[in-house]
């Protein structure tokens, strides 16, 4: 899978690289609109990050170059101007996802994998986690091909879990990735340690091995180990 | 004082006294000259008395006429003639008259002869000019009053008009303030002045407006940094307990910022008027999503929920809708204590909610500032929901009221 980053703050720009190609991702980037135009233009991705404030353009006008090559490329872009407007314009223009800095990494990398599940046509809609399958169109996650009976909620905390496999996830970052913006963190780690107990025992029940995994004072881990 | 009640005091009081002296001159002017005139008739009368005692040798007899008295007795030596007012008796009473004392000799002796002329007329006549003067001084000053509160009045007008504007100008509206030139230059000066003024205060609100969003802005990347940055060191093997304690306050201390910038963010957008407010928002339907959405905590802190909603369409703007209900069903929760309750109603002219809190009553004004905190306050709350609150009720036109039984905090919402 190649990716196409473009955001012009280097420190974020490693931040994000170094997280995704551990998540198998080819990253290639781009700190300015003229380079990330030529990159648009020779090659194809599987999805492009845009920041919208760019040195030399704005990130909109970047949208509709993709548009009107045909390209098929999926699209997030992330800016740090929260803008409703901007959002809508966004969207508008053909990109598939809008993301206000700052965002946690692994909300990035949730979204990334689902636009490339949903753009890939040809290959599957399948994410797959040893004898865990999600079937994130379908929205059921299957193990040995029977269907686990979750919560919308404890859907979403696997799919995330998994799709960030093998990193530790903050507690922070997961209450984000579940309720959005609107709920105080102080209010949410409660919820999110039943859902996390709920989900562990309907894998247990369903025989799956524990692979969510507690990491002391920080949060949680989806890993063989 | 009122310009004009100032300013017709002030020339009342002046032409009172100039009408007082005027009037008191006229009054011994013409005193004078009436009086003059009698005393011209009672020389008259002595003349022809002289005359009738050098020709006769002889006193003339006393005869008392209604309006000449005449009377005289014998002195041991002459005086000198002289004219004074006295009261003397007659068929109507007593009464002034004018009497002119004179001495007449007469083969060796002398007799001093007094003709006195009754004042009545005089009198009468003087009454009546004082009267005829005062009312015309009456009548002169009712109209000057009356001419000059219209004129004043009218001169003032627009001076009134520019306090009227200056008083609706509201700086947030973003809109010049466009005072007229007016007929009179010192109000044109100083609506010239006052536009100048608001220009000035606008452009410095501008920037200030400006720089707020800018700085919540610039500050959302170097945040995305932190928080890329963080959540790779939370991937290190091996954390020790003290360094994910540490990991996690910065972690914690990102997503306050975090939140503490979108509000700042937000209440000046809401302040820049970048959301419309003219759409219709279905409000029972905001309030049942995010009813929904905070059903888990709801649940979790075992608080219980009363809500009454009907079926209202109010004009506002969606997203500031959601927002509103939102933080005030938010703020419900989080104040709240454990088993504790919270009541909803909607009704066609205001929304109300009221809930059990451990907070004490706040005072209304304190309530709304930005980043006002009760001091029992434990939560970690930026201090800017009820500001953006009372910011969307400014907006949309609505008004917002707090008030506080023991126990019980309700906000409530008219629209």
């Amino acid at each position: 899978m190649k990716l196409l980053i473009i955001e012009d703050d280097k420190d974020l720009l490693q931040s994000m690289v170094s997280y995704l190609t551990t998540q198998r991702y080819l990253c290639e980037t781009a700190g300015d609109y003229k380079s990330a135009l030529a990159k648009i233009e020779d090659f194809d991705y599987d999805c492009i990050i845009v920041d919208l404030s760019l040195p030399g353009g704005d990130g909109l006008a970047l949208l509709d170059e993709i548009k009107s090559n045909n390209k098929t490329d999926g699209v997030i872009i992330v800016s740090a101007r929260n803008e409703l407007d901007d959002k809508i314009k966004g969207l508008n223009s053909g990109a598939d996802d809008y993301l206000a800095k700052p965002f946690h990494l692994s909300e990035l990398s949730v979204r990334v994998n689902a636009i490339i599940r949903r753009k890939n046509l040809q290959g599957s809609n399948l994410t797959r986690f040893e004898e865990i399958i999600i079937d994130l169109a379908a929205k059921v996650a299957r193990v040995n091909e029977e269907p686990l009976s979750l919560t919308a909620k404890e859907f979403d905390l696997l799919f995330f879990l998994i799709v960030n496999k093998n990193r530790v996830l903050s507690k922070n970052a997961i209450a984000t990735h579940l309720w959005g913006d609107n709920m105080d963190y102080a209010d949410s780690y409660d919820f999110i340690y039943t859902h996390i107990k709920n989900l562990r025992k309907k894998l247990e029940n369903a025989g799956v091995e524990n692979y969510l995994h507690s990491v002391y004072g920080l949060g949680y881990k989806f890993s063989l180990k | 004082m009122k310009l004009f009640t100032r300013y017709s005091r002030s020339y009342t009081l002046m032409l009172l006294a100039v009408f007082a002296v005027g009037a008191g001159f006229i009054f011994l002017i013409l005193r004078y000259i009436l009086i003059q005139q009698v005393d011209e008739a009672l020389d008259a009368e002595r003349d022809r008395h002289l005359q009738y005692v050098k020709k006769y040798q002889t006193l003339p007899a006393t005869v008392s006429v209604s309006d000449l008295h005449v009377s005289y007795n014998e002195v041991e030596k002459p005086g000198r003639a002289a004219y004074e007012t006295a009261k003397e008796q007659d068929e109507d009473g007593v009464q002034d008259y004018r009497r002119l004392s004179f001495t007449v000799p007469l083969k060796g002796r002398f007799y001093l002869f007094r003709v006195s002329m009754p004042l009545e007329q005089t009198q009468a006549l003087l009454k009546a000019i004082a009267l005829v003067t005062l009312s015309m001084f009456a009548i002169i000053l009712f109209c000057i009053y009356a001419l000059n509160r219209r004129l004043i009045t009218s001169i003032l007008q627009p001076f009134y008009q520019t306090v009227a504007t200056v008083n609706t100008y509201n700086i947030a509206q973003r809109l010049p303030l466009k005072l007229p030139a007016t007929n009179i230059d010192e109000f044109t000066a100083l609506n010239q002045t006052v536009n100048a003024m608001a220009a000035r205060s606008q452009k410095d609100y501008q920037l200030v407006r400006n720089f707020t969003a800018q700085a919540a802005h610039e500050i959302q990347t170097p945040l995305a940094v932190l928080r890329g940055k963080v959540e790779a060191l939370m991937q290190t093997p091996e954390i020790t307990e003290e360094q994910a304690n540490q990991i996690t306050g910065i972690d914690h201390s990102i997503d306050r910022l975090t939140r503490l910038f979108n509000s700042l963010l937000l209440l000046t957008k809401i302040e820049n008027r970048q959301f419309p407010t003219d759409g219709l928002v279905q409000l029972e339907m905001v309030a049942q999503e995010k009813l929904e959405e905070i059903k888990e905590l709801l649940e979790a802190r075992k608080i219980t929920l009363t809500s009454a909603l009907a079926p209202v369409q109010i004009k506002c703007n969606q997203y500031l809708a959601e927002v509103l209900i939102g933080n005030l069903l938010n703020n419900a929760v989080r104040y709240n204590y454990p088993n504790g309750s919270i009541i909803l109603s909607l009704q066609r002219e205001k929304f109300s909610i009221s809930n059990t809190s451990y907070l004490k009553g706040m005072e209304e004004e304190n309530l709304f500032q930005p980043f006002y905190r009760n001091p029992d306050n434990r939560q970690t709350g930026h201090g800017l929901g009820l500001s953006i609150i009372k910011q969307i009720c400014l907006e949309c036109g609505f008004t917002i009221k707090y008030h506080f039984q023991p126990d019980i905090h309700t906000f409530e919402i008219f629209f």
